[in-house]
């Protein structure tokens, strides 16, 4: 199985191997730009490819395994920080000063980056309405949760993460992080009272 | 049914939760009732969650819509009107989308609608790339840009509204021009400049928008519109990114484009330099109005543009203006390095040839501009150079750690592409670091003869440029990166190229070393490159071979090696065959050059230094041979800087031979080096070679002696183009050691001549002792070879200087230097083969003579007397010296 798989190959890699350092960022390539597309400041959307700041993040991960294996981090996590500093360290070169404010920089995601998937999503004109409305509706719901809540819908519907990997990217305990996905998917519900699904 | 692994700490719910998910993720339909229906325990939370799941899916899932296979028909039902806009007529369907010319009611404005396919057919990742260039694009603000309104959605279509330019575009033009190209040089020259102010026109347009960020990424006529003939629009700014890496477009539309592709992006690089190259290839079509590249394949297509140079465009175009032509191929050169650096350079060229003005593509490559800059900053350049070194250095080192990794990375099945497309970077980025250390070193050591040469075989177009100031620390750095060279050619042994370079490198060293002085280290780096140069594979190295072996011989003259030089210009003779009038004409340069030097007077294989086995009439018929070869040269090109400096040294090799009047040659040849000196101030070996000329003249033999304020003339003319030579190279030993000999020749001329014109003997006198004793200030140089050489025309120097005393009342000074010449000659004497050197010049012991006689000092006759005996046979009679035959 793919899990055991990833464990077995982080295990590798912690133990010294670095020849599985492709492969396992091969499997977790796709949720990192996902990651990047839902996270990246709107000012910087249209100046990046997600694919070459992931492609950079890379490149630092090959640089920064000797603090891999002196952490007891998952991989996902420390893949995902890295990724993060690497969108932070964007943002500063091309933001620059003025914004310079880290903790905002990579704040989850803005509406106006989150409108664009829903955007794109249109396919007729009669789902147009529809799908319009629940742009905002979804978008106006997420921005009133409270963030861990936010988060962790981000993290396991954008960006594919199974309860055990959002539990640790959040560094909470996994029945903690189920509870939470639960609960945020009743608020999302309460919010967005009255709509049916397409 | 997923179980423990993930869902061990998970809540029940979220467990149910996971597999539904699973299941849509799966690519099963999202049936909220049968799934609640099966897990009935849950059923009335679930009932309420999973709509949620399937929202956010939905978001997700239309960005992540795959697609499947690469190439789509591009199908748009009848369109009446989209949103707010009124369609008046369909303009144009390219791969990317159909464009309507069409109306916004709203503002009632005229606009071009630019409609892409159907939106269910594009990906999610598309329809973001294409709004997010689209609201790139919406903030570009430029008078050649195509403004752009706006981009959306409307009906289930998606548009890009941008201003209604009436007109055509470039494509357009340049096929409906096709058949009829111009007529004759004055319609040429209107047509040049058209196409010069499109270039201009969509240059500026490019630049404006790389200062804001933003690649084209697809410049080709059919994006340059032409609006009443001479306004030019840039349209589509990244929208090709957007769209075709997608796979969208038709194949033959990515054929299309593929031809104004840079050779560096096949390699993954792209930059402003890329554009200028597809603007160049652009402007290059429209010129000769078909394609450059005829590749039927997409395959085909990227070897040609990767290896293929194009018809030169003087070949294409005869009539066109050589600047227009030179102008653009430097834009569409293969070697982003050869290229203009950006588009406001380019911009400015085509300015500059619209205006009359000269343009640089003409003088200034990337190497000169380096070495301009090198030469205002010195200092700092050297700085750069080593601190370059380093970072180089260091960064290698990196990058082979990094393709080591990644090589057993790639090893992985899934990273294999990725692996190889990093391994091509890796490779370019190698390329490119040494390209920068070719310029580096051209900056430093300035291009010799035969790369100059090498420019532009076709339209024969080059440039001298002139060699900067060398110092022995330059050689040092030099040293210091040849050896990174050869490490790196040693890693990458398969690289031909590298091999080359390195080659390159060490031929240039050499050529440093020589002119510094070092002959022994000089002729090592040559016999370095030498064996780098035959190690090269699968590429035409015989230029380069002859090059070096033509170095090699004149440099195994300098060392007083006249067999091993001879054999050398034989070698490249070998290599050259014989003459042909087909051959480029930079090769029968070559022959005629090596012909001369094995075959002029004191040369290896000529009079004078003639090995016995050659007869005189072999080497004359050498030198007739060049003779012939520089005529055909120099009237094929008489601009030729090159061409005419090698027939003005034939033209004085012939007015040396004996029995003919050698006068008209001999001027016309000193006319010609006059002439060059003063069009190329910066090239020292054309005033280095006039020097030469007129020192020479001055010092023949009675025979041919011209009248002496003549004779004078000359030499002096010869001191200061010396004097020249020492403040442009002061570290050329060879420029030193001309400059005292001129001197001391020029000083023993004018105490002569001090006696025969009485009424200028005070101002004669003054300006001899001046020269004399300048000469024999100059420092001694070290090799035994150079000072040897040295000796005698500065024991010359010295007597004279002691007549001079005597001739000014001063003998207590004149007989002090008597004694010093003495001094010296009884030292050159001990050394046998500084007793062999000596009857080379006896004039110098006829006017000793007169000295010693004039001083009345008894001892000092009397040890010339003795000495005199231990000189060679030939000069012990005091017999007029003999001039060599």
């Amino acid at each position: 199985m793919h899990a055991d798989d990833d464990d077995l190959l982080e295990q590798r890699l912690r133990a010294g191997d670095d020849s599985v350092l492709a492969t396992l960022l091969e499997r977790h390539r796709e949720r990192l730009v996902r990651m990047v597309q839902f996270r990246l400041d709107p000012r910087l959307v249209g100046r990046f490819d997600p694919e070459d700041l992931v492609q950079e993040a890379y490149i630092e991960a090959g640089k920064r395994l000797g603090a891999f294996r002196g952490d007891s981090k998952p991989f996902l996590v420390w893949i995902r920080l890295i990724t993060q500093q690497t969108m932070i360290d964007v943002h500063r070169r091309h933001v620059g000063a003025a914004m310079r404010n880290a903790g905002r920089e990579i704040k989850p995601p803005a509406s106006g980056t989150m409108s664009r998937f829903f955007v794109a999503s249109v396919t007729s004109p009669s789902n147009a309405a529809i799908r319009d409305e629940l742009r905002q509706r979804v978008e106006q719901a997420l921005d009133s949760m409270e963030e861990i809540d936010r988060e962790v819908l981000l993290l396991r519907h954008f960006e594919e993460l199974t309860n055990k990997e959002a539990a640790a990217v959040l560094g909470i305990q996994e029945n903690a992080a189920s509870n939470r996905y639960v609960r945020a998917l009743g608020r999302l519900k309460g919010l967005l009272e009255g709509l049916e699904p397409s | 049914m997923t179980d423990a692994a993930d869902g061990s700490g998970a809540d029940p719910v979220d467990r149910l939760v996971e597999q539904f998910l699973a299941r849509c993720r799966g690519g099963a339909p999202a049936d909220v009732e049968a799934f609640c229906a099966a897990h009935s325990e849950h059923a009335a939370q679930l009932r309420e969650l999973l709509p949620m799941l399937v929202a956010l899916e939905q978001v997700k899932r239309d960005r992540q819509t795959s697609t499947g296979s690469g190439t789509r028909p591009l199908s748009l039902p009848p369109l009446e009107r989209l949103g707010d806009f009124k369609i008046v007529r369909e303009v144009g369907r390219g791969g990317m989308g159909v464009v309507f010319e069409a109306v916004q009611e709203s503002l009632g404005r005229q606009v071009a609608l630019k409609v892409l396919p159907q939106a269910s057919l594009l990906t999610g990742n598309q329809l973001q790339r294409f709004q997010r260039e689209a609201s790139v694009a919406a903030q570009l603000h430029h008078s050649h840009i195509v403004p752009v309104f706006g981009s959306g959605h409307s009906d289930g279509f998606h548009w890009y509204a941008m201003q209604f330019i009436r007109g055509q575009s470039l494509d357009h033009w340049r096929r409906t021009m096709a058949g009829a190209p111009p007529a004759d040089p004055a319609a040429w020259r209107d047509r040049a400049r058209f196409v010069a102010r499109v270039g201009a026109q969509a240059a500026s347009a490019l630049h404006y928008a790389h200062g804001q960020g933003t690649l084209h990424r697809d410049v080709k006529p059919a994006n340059l519109l032409l609006e009443h003939d001479d306004h030019v629009w840039v349209t589509d700014f990244g929208l090709a990114k957007a769209l075709e890496a997608e796979g969208l477009t038709q194949s033959s539309d990515l054929l299309g484009t593929l031809q104004y592709m840079a050779p560096e992006q096949f390699a993954g690089q792209y930059d402003v330099r890329s554009e200028v190259y597809a603007l160049g290839v652009t402007l290059y079509e429209l010129l000769v109005l078909r394609a450059a590249f005829a590749g039927r394949t997409r395959s085909e297509l990227m070897e040609q543009i990767r290896s293929l140079r194009p018809t030169p465009l003087r070949r294409a175009c005869p009539d066109l203006p050589t600047d227009l032509a030179l102008v653009v191929e430097r834009a569409m050169a293969r070697d982003p390095g050869d290229r203009y650096a950006d588009a406001a350079a380019l911009q400015a060229d085509l300015q500059a040839f619209l205006d009359d003005r000269p343009i640089a593509a003409r003088r200034h490559n990337a190497a000169q501009l380096l070495w301009r800059w090198c030469r205002r900053n010195r200092t700092v350049a050297l700085l750069s150079a080593c601190t370059l070194l380093a970072v180089v250095g260091a960064g290698v080192t990196g990058w082979i750690a990094y393709v080591t990794t990644d090589d057993a990375l790639a090893r992985e099945q899934q990273a294999t592409a990725r692996a190889t497309k990093q391994g091509e970077l890796v490779a370019t980025n190698l390329q490119l670091t040494l390209t920068a250390f070719g310029e580096l070193f051209d900056a430093l050591v300035g291009r010799d003869r035969a790369l100059v040469l090498d420019e532009d075989p076709d339209t024969g177009e080059q440039t001298v440029v002139a060699r900067t100031v060398v110092e022995p620390r330059d050689v040092a750095l030099l040293q210091r990166m040849l050896a990174f060279y050869d490490r790196f050619a040693a890693a990458n042994a398969d690289d031909q190229s590298l091999r080359f370079e390195t080659a390159r490198a060490h031929r240039r060293t050499a050529a440093i070393q020589a002119r510094l002085g070092d002959l022994d280290a000089a002729a090592a780096s040559y016999l370095q490159a030498l064996s780098r140069l035959l190690q090269v594979e699968g590429r035409d190295v015989r230029r380069e071979v002859v090059a070096v072996h033509v170095d090699l011989g004149q440099l195994e003259q300098r060392r007083g090696r006249s067999g091993e030089a001879a054999q050398r210009f034989r070698q490249a003779l070998d290599l050259l065959g014989p003459d042909s009038a087909a051959d480029p004409l930079a090769i029968r340069f070559e022959r005629a050059q090596a012909l001369f030097l094995l075959g002029r007077r004191g040369g290896p294989g000529g009079p004078g230094g003639r090995p016995p086995d050659r007869l005189r009439s072999e080497a004359q018929s050498e030198l007739d041979t060049a003779r012939r070869i520089a005529a055909e040269l120099t009237a094929a090109e008489p601009q030729n800087p090159e061409f005419r400096a090698l027939q003005a040294r034939l033209q004085l090799e012939a007015a040396r031979r004996p029995g003919g009047d050698g006068r008209p040659a001999r001027d016309a040849a000193l006319a010609t080096l006059r002439t060059l000196v003063a069009e190329h101030p910066e090239v020292d070996t054309y005033r280095h070679e006039l020097c030469e000329a007129l020192w020479a003249e001055a010092r023949r033999g009675p025979g041919e002696v011209r009248a002496a304020p003549q004779q004078l003339e000359g030499l002096r003319e010869a001191r200061t183009l010396a004097e020249e030579l020492v403040r442009q190279q002061p570290q050329v030993l060879e420029y030193r050691l001309l400059r005292a000999n001129i001197g001391a020749t020029l000083g023993q001329r004018l105490v002569a001549a001090a006696l025969v014109v009485p009424g200028d003997a005070a101002a004669l006198r003054q300006e001899a002792e001046l020269e004399l004793r300048a000469a024999l200030a100059t420092p001694a140089p070290t090799s035994e070879r150079d000072s040897l050489r040295q000796a005698l025309p500065m024991l010359a120097a010295r007597t004279a200087l002691a007549m001079l005393l005597l001739d000014t009342a001063r003998p207590d000074a004149a007989a002090k230097e008597a004694e010093a010449v003495l001094t010296s000659l009884q030292a050159l004497v001990r050394d046998a083969r500084g007793a062999r050197r000596l009857p080379g010049d006896a004039r110098a012991f006829e006017l000793l003579d007169v000295l010693l006689r004039r001083l009345g000092r008894s001892d000092l006759q009397e040890q010339w007397r003795e000495l005199r005996t231990r000189l060679p046979a030939d000069d012990r009679s005091g017999a007029p010296p003999r001039r060599p035959r």
